[in-house]
């Protein structure tokens, strides 16, 4: 097991302007499972080869453990990987696909079998040895994709996207078994996903990738609760938080309703010489029912514990939607003429810039 | 459910048309396989038999092939030519495929740079007209010793062939999941180990329909073999011709001696059947 090191890894594709990663630093602990996300081509699937050979570097270097293995072959890195298609081989059995790359390290046929059998039995897949990839199901192929990359024992694990080929329900079954195994395991892991509740959930820590470059590598709380830009909080929490770009001049208003700031947003807000800001409101700090600002119902989704309430009202003359998330049951319906209120974090953004500063707003008392 | 009464109806088609476009391709089918049909039908024949009006009623016998196979009527008995044909159909096909299938990876799996000039560069060797080479071809073999030896044809059927093959494989390997070979690549496999455990196996269809061609392309060689091989070394499609005698008749026994020609090559095109229609459709549907 060792640690993983990107040192201002930069990869620029033959033909294109921009890279696909660009400087990227980046220092993944010993046993950590670390989650690269962003959109599509934020370059996150490309960071993740170049940690397996598959890409080369046009700048920069990545070191697994102390050696930097920036012209080392894949197959001299002792790395394992999990591809998004799982990448089976074919002809070969279960068995033969799970053993295949320690038969390539030439070892011995007894140890071999008793490594695929002990693997097998981890993932609940003895019964399935003999079998072709193509007579098992997209979950039972996925278990062997992880099987192959387990049984080898190597430094660290490279996972490019490998639930989304799985059915939702077995998406969030798989993604708590591969957790749990990796936490049991202990090996170095790098995962690339674009689903950002996938991110959440697995990643020890999340390093947020757009347009090749880092946005925020942190914990998932620290993601969600201190979003270092207004990308990473638009990217991170579902539904996604609420923007409203208004004037820096204090009061702040949302929809005409002045805001009350905490003290620390308030000495941020005076010492910011931006023209616009962003105010940001995660949908559980704005709730539907008694306040000041009035608004009407688009949509209600009510997914039995809650209910995500999707609201339209005026703001600097131009019609805004947002979103509140609110406990079931919830009685109002499409058209209904409702109030807001503010309750919970709210985050400022200069709009091209940094996270300005986090802190507590409320609607100003009227009068 | 063979025939257009039996077969499903499409949305919106209509039987009559159906019946009609089928009946057509029944005819250009019997059209097609009938010279086949006669030719087989004749080897069975007595010469009289076969020179005389049309008949499908007669005693068939086996005594043309008896004839042709024990008695020698040009340079080459049956057997001679048989083994020539047999030597060098095999070590082109196999020499083809060596070289082939490292060109068709370089090509389809790694890129080389102008990969696509590369490409262009193997067909275009077919674009000159076999007999405007073949005056230097024969010099060539000449100065060499190669005339009337089995080697020049090995060589030339190698030559003839290998830019078919390297475009066949190509499209099949390009057709092989990028993702497999660096699961393999990673899994620890070296570019032998990749090739023998991943590629070749996954494009064993492909790999078999390529070999077939090949096998088909050089049995039934003519030109090449009647201008520079026509005597000690020459083939079975010369040999074919040796049963035209200008006394006498002689058509159930070149029936015969065709029939014969064909017969390895059936042979081996039903036996790679199921393969290599897997293999020709491989790039058609995925």
């Amino acid at each position: 097991m060792a640690s993983v090191q990107f040192a201002a890894a930069t990869r620029l594709y033959p033909g294109t302007q921009q890279p696909a990663v660009s400087h990227l630093d980046l220092q993944i602990q010993d046993g950590e499972l670390m989650v690269l996300v962003g959109p599509s081509g934020s370059g996150k699937s490309t960071a993740l080869r170049m940690v397996a050979g598959l890409e080369p570097l046009d700048e920069g270097a990545v070191f697994i453990g102390e050696r930097d293995v920036s012209g080392v072959r894949p197959r001299d890195r002792d790395v394992a990987m999990v591809f998004q298609n799982y990448a089976l081989y074919p002809q070969l059995t279960v068995a033969e696909n799970m053993g295949f790359a320690l038969k390539q390290h030439k070892v011995p046929k007894e140890e071999r079998a008793a490594r695929v059998r002990e693997v097998a039995r981890v993932l609940d897949l003895e019964p399935f040895l003999d079998r072709k990839p193509k007579q098992l199901s997209g979950g039972q192929r996925q278990r062997v994709a992880m099987g192959r990359a387990i049984v080898r024992k190597p430094q660290v694990y490279l996972m490019d996207e490998p639930l989304s080929n799985l059915d939702a329900k077995l998406r969030v079954q798989t993604r708590a078994e591969l957790a749990e195994l990796q936490a049991r395991l202990a090996v170095t892991t790098v995962y690339v996903t674009h689903d950002q509740v996938e991110a959440m959930t697995m990643g020890h820590r999340v390093a947020v990738l757009r347009d090749g470059l880092l946005q925020q590598c942190d914990t998932p709380h620290a993601l969600y609760h201190e979003p270092a830009n207004l990308f990473v909080a638009g990217f991170i929490g579902s539904p996604a938080m609420n923007l409203f770009p208004c004037a820096p001049e204090p009061p702040l208003r949302i929809g005409g309703c002045p805001l009350d700031l905490d003290r620390n947003m308030t000495s941020r807000l005076g010492s910011f010489g931006g023209e616009r800001l962003v105010l940001g409101l995660r949908p559980e700090a704005v709730r539907v029912g008694e306040g000041p600002l009035a608004a009407h119902i688009r949509t209600v989704e009510d997914l039995g514990a809650e209910a995500f309430v999707h609201v339209a009202f005026d703001h600097e003359g131009q019609t805004v939607s947002a979103v509140s998330k609110m406990p079931a049951p919830f009685k109002g319906k499409t058209g209904d003429n409702i109030d807001v209120q503010l309750a919970g974090a709210a985050h400022l953004f200069d709009p091209a810039g940094p996270r300005i500063a986090t802190g507590t707003a409320r609607f100003a008392p009227k009068g | 459910m063979a025939g257009a009464a039996g077969a499903r109806l499409g949305v919106g088609e209509r039987r009559w048309v159906n019946a009609v476009l089928g009946a057509v391709a029944w005819l250009a089918t019997l059209l097609f396989f009938f010279p086949v049909f006669w030719m087989v039908l004749s080897s069975f024949k007595e010469e009289q038999d076969a020179n005389t009006s049309p008949k499908l009623l007669f005693s068939p016998t086996l005594d043309r092939y008896h004839d042709i196979t024990s008695t020698t009527s040009g340079l080459l008995s049956f057997r001679e030519a048989f083994f020539n044909s047999f030597w060098v159909v095999a070590v082109s096909t196999v020499v083809v495929l060596l070289l082939a299938i490292p060109a068709a990876y370089a090509l389809a799996i790694r890129p080389v740079p102008k990969w696509r000039d590369v490409l262009f560069f193997f067909i275009s060797t077919k674009f000159l007209p076999v007999v405007a080479a073949i005056l230097p071809l024969w010099i060539l073999a000449r100065n060499l010793g190669l005339l009337n030896t089995r080697l020049v044809l090995m060589i030339l059927y190698t030559g003839m062939n290998l830019p078919l093959a390297v475009w066949m494989l190509w499209s099949f390997f390009r057709e092989i999941p990028r993702e497999l070979i660096e699961a393999a690549e990673i899994d620890g496999a070296g570019l032998r180990g990749q090739l023998a455990s991943v590629i070749l196996p996954i494009a064993l269809p492909g790999l078999a329909a390529t070999a077939l061609l090949c096998v088909i392309f050089a049995w039934n060689e003519y030109f090449y073999a009647v201008q520079l091989n026509p005597a000690s070394g020459s083939t079975i499609p010369i040999w074919v011709t040796t049963n035209i005698s200008t006394r006498g008749n002689f058509l159930a026994k070149l029936s015969a001696a065709s029939v014969l020609a064909c017969v390895p090559v059936v042979l081996a095109g039903w036996l790679a059947q199921k393969r290599m229609i897997r293999g020709l459709s491989m790039g058609a549907i995925k």
